[in-house]
């Protein structure tokens, strides 16, 4: 019998209980992707939250329980004792990792992904290259944290110190990258996420490899630092470069009208799919004076990688100055709406500004023109 | 052929010289004990030669490799048993021996079911419910199930009941009967070891007092009792090796730590010549007592 394989079968036998408790999560979120979306603030939407975060915390502290079965951190170890080499058991560890916590749950995924009702806003090559980073990085990074942990709380109690240090570390640089713009930097080849995420596996990677070849704790203490600083670095720094919002807008889809503010609560209280009608220069005109403001709306979807924020004008029938918006898209991958009320004021009169006669049925012409877009 | 050696072996912890400049060896087929206080280094170098630790110092091999290239071959050679050894508390005793089974070649189903019925563990029992002693069996079980060359034994008998010792010394026994099987064993249990060890080493804050055969050392040691016909003289000149020497009235006491009946009867003729002497043996308790009483450490060097 393949030993490797041998010690695979240990270590399920061990989680088998709560191994079952997470893939039925899974499945829950599976049926839910299926089903109609949640109406935000409703109980099945915080259920999804629910189920979502219970399964992201049960995945990583059983990636926790696989690599400390056979513990790396104290000297009289089952294992060490018996004829096991760290080779296979490291290779046994790293083979039910993957499985479990890349293998599943990018087939979970691609399965929720063809269950949806709606078609996905990004392409599928691009979510699976972002799954499969977001994966692999998530579980070689909890299971490098375990394997320099004594047990689950210890895990814990190190993860949750590492993302309030990172986060604060981030923000720290973030505050001085706005002070000195030259500290920031332009990533053109790779997204600043992807490259954190790439630098944190290999990270990972170094630790497991030290914890199960080379037992040097400081190495392993080494490493960990490294990420904690290098990481929020990149991620901090590299949105300051900006890009040219041309060159950006294959990655952004937007639509942009001026509605009635009928059509806008009409709007507000459908389904989350309902689409907003443009007001026709007749609506408009009928309610000028109503003292019921329209409401020019954009609409803005990433469909690239990563998320993007950004800086827009809308110009409603070409008139300067335009309404300048700011946007934040891409996680989740949906649309993002923004509601700028208007009055009537600034269009409804080309014929003055030379620019022909106003067909009543038409609606106005709403064009956006982007002066930054940042990647994250 | 030694199955272990070290040569100079050390370890430090920061400050603390845990095992400092150890040589010795220990010949294949022999039942050696490694003796000493709470504290002398037993469990270390135990643990050095297990590869579970590095040393900081010197160098030590078992089955003929450097301990710190200790692989799959020669750890299916060897049984490893510890107050100290983390078991995955989870496994029933059965599941223990389905996991441990595969990994080596050399496994003995007939014999593993011998040793549990001997043992008296019960198979569908989790070893987290079973009491210490059950648990240190079934290590002990799944230790010797595949009839390894060397038997390590970390202070097996710690916290053990009487009986359960017994069984526990009686499969080590029964076990190293079976075949050319050597044992390291440690623990400051100096009754236990009598029964067991051929060999005895004893380690005193890290350094290896003395290593010699259980036989010439409880040879060499000899309680002797002179009973003068008035009362013992208070001044005379003891001869080498004369330890603890009192005087009760008529009776002159003293250990003779090399003892020759000849040579002690001629040196005792010398000094009293007109006193009755008696020699008694003594227990391998009673030497360990003496000499840490006396805080002689001769004859210093290797145990081979």
């Amino acid at each position: 019998m393949n030993l490797t394989w041998h010690i695979i079968q240990k270590d399920l036998r061990r989680l088998n209980g709560l191994l079952a408790i997470w893939a039925a999560g899974l499945y829950v979120l599976i049926l839910a992707k299926g089903g109609p979306k949640p109406v935000p603030n409703s109980s099945w939407y915080y259920m999804i939250l629910f189920v979502i975060f219970s399964c992201r915390l049960l995945s990583l502290s059983l990636i926790a329980w696989v690599v400390q079965e056979d513990g790396l951190t104290e000297g009289s170890t089952f294992w060490r004792t018996r004829p096991v080499t760290p080779g296979r058991l490291f290779a046994a560890k790293l083979t039910l990792l993957a499985a479990l916590f890349i293998f599943l749950p990018l087939l979970a995924g691609i399965c929720a992904r063809f269950l949806g009702p709606e078609p996905e806003t990004i392409t599928f090559a691009t979510w699976l290259g972002d799954a499969v980073g977001f994966f692999i990085c998530m579980t070689l990074s909890a299971a490098a944290l375990a394997a320099f942990s004594k047990n689950l709380a210890q895990f814990l109690f190190a993860g949750f110190l590492c993302l309030i240090f990172g986060f604060i570390w981030m923000v720290r640089i973030q505050i001085l990258a706005h002070a000195s713009s030259p500290l920031t930097f332009r990533l053109q080849w790779i997204s600043p996420t992807h490259l954190s995420e790439l630098l944190c596996t290999a990270l990972a990677v170094g630790v497991l490899f030290n914890q199960y070849f080379g037992r040097k704790l400081m190495i392993s203490i080494g490493l960990i630092l490294v990420a904690l600083i290098v990481c929020p670095l990149i991620l901090a720094l590299a949105p300051g470069g900006t890009h040219v919002a041309v060159a950006r807008t294959g990655n952004i889809q937007f639509e942009a009208m001026v509605v009635t503010k009928a059509e806008f609560q009409r709007h507000m209280s459908a389904s989350v799919n309902d689409r907003l009608r443009p007001a026709t220069y007749a609506e408009l005109a009928a309610l000028r004076g109503s003292a019921q403001p329209d409401y020019l709306v954009v609409r803005v979807l990433a469909t690239g990688s990563g998320s993007w924020d950004g800086e827009g004008i809308a110009k409603i029938d070409g008139r300067e100055p335009g309404y300048k918006f700011t946007t934040k898209t891409g996680v989740p991958k949906e649309w993002v709406e923004y509601l700028i009320p208007v009055d009537g004021a600034i269009y409804g009169d080309r014929k003055e500004a030379g620019n022909g006669p106003i067909v009543s049925e038409n609606s106005p012409v709403v064009s956006v023109s982007w002066t930054s877009a940042n990647q994250q | 052929m030694n199955i272990i050696e070290t040569n100079h072996l050390s370890r430090r912890f920061r400050h603390t010289e845990a095992v400092h400049d150890l040589t010795f060896a220990v010949p294949e087929g022999s039942i050696c004990a490694l003796l000493g206080p709470n504290g002398a280094g037993k469990t270390t170098t135990i643990r050095l030669l297990m590869n579970l630790l590095e040393p900081t110092g010197g160098s030590s091999r078992v089955l003929g490799v450097d301990s710190r290239r200790l692989g799959e071959r020669e750890l299916a050679q060897i049984g490893y048993v510890s107050e100290n050894q983390q078991m995955p508390l989870w496994m029933t005793v059965r599941q223990l021996l389905d996991y441990c089974r595969p990994f080596y070649p050399t496994w003995d189903v007939a014999l593993e079911k011998k040793l549990l019925a001997q043992f008296d563990l019960p198979p569908e029992r989790r070893l987290k419910q079973l009491s210490r002693g059950m648990l240190m069996k079934a290590s002990l079980l799944s230790s010797l199930a595949y009839r390894p060359k060397l038997l390590v034994l970390d202070e097996p008998f710690s916290g053990l009941d009487p009986l359960v010792r017994d069984d526990f010394v009686r499969g080590v026994l029964d076990a190293s009967g079976l075949g050319e099987w050597t044992v390291l064993i440690s623990s400051h249990d100096i009754d236990e070891v009598e029964r067991l060890a051929d060999r005895v080493a004893l380690l005193e804050a890290g350094r290896l007092s003395f290593g010699e055969s259980t036989e010439e050392l409880l040879g060499r040691f000899r309680r002797i009792e002179v009973t003068f016909s008035g009362s013992a003289p208070r001044d005379f000149s003891p001869a080498a090796g004369w330890l603890e020497w009192e005087t009760d009235g008529s009776l002159l006491r003293f250990i003779d730590s090399r003892y020759e009946r000849a040579a002690t009867e001629q040196a005792c003729r010398e000094r009293f010549p007109e006193a009755a002497v008696r020699a008694h043996p003594m227990t391998l308790r009673e030497i360990f007592v003496t000499l840490a009483r006396s805080g002689r450490t001769q004859p210093k060097g290797t145990l081979t």
